[in-house]
């Protein structure tokens, strides 16, 4: 199956962070830069800027980008990474957080991590070590 | 100041629907406080709202307007000083400011600490002098022009280009897209403020604000950023949430520093869609409206201000808390005449300390489900949301369904007062409100439904057919009443126009500028033109005339009504029809308080019983049943009331009748369910006031509402 991470901007109901992109500040970057545990493999880092907040109701939670305020519901699959990234993680260790979590298949979660994962960098919710 | 109880003095309690900054800050210094805190309100009349609000203030003080000197003030503030033991004032109107800096001496030595900027720092902060501020000390900010001669505004507004802001000198704000409409707004707000207007250049963009604390020094005490969530018609930001972006707070704090203050600030700011870039659009030299979020954001300025006046070593607030974000609703509460008579003559009364006991939800097993529209007071205080006070503690009700249009109706967000929120989709016409309606009998289980909105009615009043057949008790006038009691038809001359205890004033239905000038040549000035459905405006000259017409046209309404202007004090009667079209409850309030879009803030009960009687004889004549409210103006000189409207649900107001033992949505409910109606029999009333109220929300029911659509209210108490 296909693991669907979706992040909901309920100001419109998308569910594609590409507006939320759009209308983000520039932001200050953090500088140092995350090493992987598995060589030269990339690693990401959610930004300062972001908060998660768990939600009682569906065992997920808010997404709140804290520098303008928008709050984006996500999915279970989406949540269980943020998560992960919270901490700092690789591609490898998403797949894991997901996999352990939903009965998937670890390539096709892999394809969608990473569409999630550009999404992301897309919006400036994460870093990249 | 450890060893007893400080009293901090404040103005601002006014306001209405575009509530002064003064209860906002009482109550974040209520909240805030660290031990007990004594809070005097200063207000120039009895009728500022926020003042009376239970739970805010300890006392209320009559001062004198600023316009009748300095020594005059100052005389009454030393005197309240003595009486109360004021340690501190802060003043919380723009204009109050500069005054108070100029006495502050003399109120140092009465023992009032302030802390105030300089004359200085003020006047680089006026809305025409904001411009060359900017400019100086290379601060982003829209390009600015003052026009002091108000017939300069269409060739200066032609050059600057569309659209753009018409601003008053002191306050006020409208975007216009071409030269008549700069013209027109541009008159008003020169007659209102003086000094001409400002020309301001739009910018596209997400409106922020920052409030902030300077101590002495100039350096900053405390700073909440905000963005404004939802903006109202007026540009009131009435849903908003904290932000912590550097950015914003980098460029904050230089323009602090730059301004040298000292005292609170409120900088308004709009992040351009294009460049991204934080651009200066307003200075305020006081607190903002919604300074109470700072508290709940964990950075209570308020607190930060009265321990910079009156402790040492006052510390920095630190960073609140991102997404803590409000909605202002309303608060309604009645007032002892005897307290108001108190004030207006001997200059003070103890305010009441209590804060209002938040309706009690029974959990019933038995009992009707209840669904109410109109639950929000965003732009209008919608009547929905007195009809669910009126019904939230009966036992005939078991729960109650709010039914809202969009994330931001307001009362959406008071876990007290509805078990379930369901938002209807936006821009729904009346027809298809019927049918989203018929669908939550299935989602929500409806057992009555009183719909509150005037638009809906029509499309509901059409379908009760199917709403019978979907199990939804409605108490609703038929499609033709509904007809026969809408302004067209009491415009149209085909009722009579004297029914004893009230007449139906001349009136012209205006189609074409010929019907225009009909109705100026035959009703005069001023006169009032009203839209069918809503909307009024009087207007004292044909050109006025031509231009309310014209943009009640321009909105898609062709039909206008032209009416004869009666001047007098306004009265209304909110009632309630049964199946047989007999007026089985009334209850007739003289409104003593009205905001600028018309709506009651504040009313007293009257008896009328002629009125009330002459009223039953028109709704059994046009075979009404449902809730109903008829709007009433008193000549002033011939004391005969003119009908000016009815409305064809509840008024907002309704909350009062229920206080004051009428609780007509009780009886309507019943009326439509077939249950024994309730016994109505009138109290001793107090003033009905109603002042505007922040409300915490959660991030998480925010957006479940905007998401889901719903929010069951278990969920919403378990967050």
């Amino acid at each position: 199956m296909r693991t669907q991470n979706t992040l909901k901007d309920p100001a419109t109901g998308r569910e594609e962070s590409g507006a939320m992109a759009a209308a983000l500040s520039r932001v200050r970057r953090n500088g140092h830069r995350l090493l992987s545990d598995d060589g030269d493999a990339p690693k990401w880092q959610l930004s300062g800027r972001i908060q998660l907040q768990p939600s009682p109701e569906d065992g997920v939670g808010l997404v709140i980008d804290t520098y303008t305020a928008r709050f984006c519901r996500c999915n279970g699959t989406a949540w269980s990474m943020l998560r992960t990234l919270a901490s700092g993680a690789n591609l490898e260790q998403l797949i894991s957080a997901v996999t352990s979590e939903y009965q998937a298949e670890p390539d096709l979660v892999r394809e969608d991590a990473l569409d999630f994962i550009a999404r992301l960098k897309r919006a400036e919710f994460v870093n990249e070590g | 100041m450890k060893d007893r109880i400080p009293t901090i003095a404040l103005t601002g309690l006014g306001g209405l629907d575009n509530p002064e900054p003064g209860t906002s800050v009482a109550r974040a210094l209520k909240k805030g406080w660290s031990g007990d805190i004594r809070i005097e309100g200063l207000t120039y009349s009895a009728w500022e709202t926020g003042a009376w609000s239970p739970g805010v203030l300890d006392g209320i003080n009559l001062v004198p307007p600023l316009t009748s000197g300095r020594e005059k003030v100052l005389e009454r503030l030393i005197e309240i000083a003595k009486d109360r033991a004021i340690d501190a004032l802060i003043p919380c109107l723009d204009l109050e400011v500069p005054f108070y800096k100029r006495i502050a001496g003399k109120l140092r030595e009465a023992g009032i600490e302030t802390l105030l900027p300089s004359t200085e720092s003020l006047d680089a902060v006026t809305k025409p002098s904001l411009a060359a501020f900017c400019h100086r000390h290379d601060i982003a900010a829209p390009k600015t022009l003052q026009v002091r001669d108000i017939n300069d505004v269409p060739v200066q507004a032609d050059q600057f280009g569309y659209p753009l802001l018409v601003k008053g000198t002191v306050a006020d704000a409208h975007k216009v897209s071409d030269a008549k409409q700069a013209s027109a707004h541009a008159k008003r707000l020169d007659k209102k403020w003086g000094n001409g207007v400002l020309l301001q250049q739009y910018i596209q963009g997400e409106e922020y604000c920052v409030a902030m604390v300077a101590r002495t020094d100039g350096s900053c005490l405390g700073m909440v950023p905000m963005r404004k969530l939802g903006i109202n018609a007026r540009g009131k930001a009435v849903v908003g949430a904290v932000v912590n972006d550097p950015a914003l707070e980098e460029e904050a704090t230089r323009i602090l520093a730059l301004l040298d203050w000292c005292g609170p600030l409120e900088l308004e700011f709009i992040k351009s869609a294009s460049s991204g870039r934080f651009f200066l659009v307003e200075v305020n030299c006081r607190f903002p409206s919604w300074i109470l979020l700072s508290h709940w954001a964990g950075c209570n300025l308020p607190v930060a201000l009265v321990e910079g006046m009156l402790c040492d070593g006052e510390q920095w607030r630190g960073i609140p808390k991102a997404g803590t974000a409000y909605v202002r609703d309303v608060a309604e509460f009645g007032v002892p005449l005897t307290k108001l008579d108190h004030l207006q003559r001997l200059r003070f009364q103890r305010a009441e300390a209590s804060p209002v006991k938040p309706a009690q939800k029974i959990k019933r097993n038995a009992g009707l489900s209840v669904g109410i529209t109109g639950v929000s007071a965003f732009n209008v205080v919608q009547p929905g949301i007195g009809v669910a006070h009126s019904l939230r503690e009966c036992t005939e009700v078991a729960r109650l369904v709010g039914i809202g249009y969009g994330a931001y109706d307001t009362a959406a967000f008071r876990s007290e007062l509805f078990d379930e929120i369901h938002m209807l989709p936006d821009a729904v016409d009346a027809s298809s409100v019927a049918d989203e309606l018929r669908k939550l009998k299935i989602q929500a289980g409806l057992d009555v439904l009183l719909p509150s909105l005037d638009f809906e009615i029509p499309g509901v009043a059409e379908s009760a057919d199917t709403f019978k057949k979907a199990g939804i008790e409605l108490l609703m006038p038929t499609a033709a009443s509904v007809r026969r009691c809408g302004k067209k038809y009491l415009a149209s001359g085909e009722l009579k126009a004297d029914w004893e205890g009230f007449r139906i004033p001349e009136s012209h239905l205006i189609v074409s500028r010929s019907d225009l000038d009909q109705a100026i040549k035959e009703l005069g000035f001023p006169m009032v033109v009203k839209g069918v459905v809503s909307g009024a405006d009087i207007v004292h000259s044909a050109d006025d005339a031509e231009a309310s017409w014209r943009a009640f046209s321009d909105s898609g309404r062709e039909v206008c009504i032209g009416q004869r202007f009666v001047r007098g004090e306004e009265f209304a009667v909110a009632g309630v029809c049964d199946r047989k079209h007999v007026l089985v409850g009334a209850f007739p309030i003289k409104k003593l308080l009205t905001c600028e879009l018309g709506n009651t803030w504040g009313a007293t009960a009257v008896e009328a019983p002629k009125l009330v009687s002459a009223m039953s004889e028109l709704l059994r004549t046009v075979k009404y049943t449902g809730p109903v409210e008829a709007e009433f103006i008193r000549d002033i000189v011939t004391e005969k009331f003119y009908l000016i409207e009815v409305n064809l649900r509840f008024p907002a107001w309704i909350r009062y009748a229920a206080q004051s033992g009428v609780n007509l949505p009780l009886l309507a409910v019943c009326l439509a369910a077939g249950l024994p109606t309730p016994e109505l029999r009138a109290n001793d009333t107090a003033v009905f006031m109603r002042h505007s109220e922040e409300i915490e929300i959660n991030p998480t029911t925010l957006a479940s509402l905007l998401t889901n659509g719903h929010l069951k209210r278990e969920l919403a108490e378990a967050l």
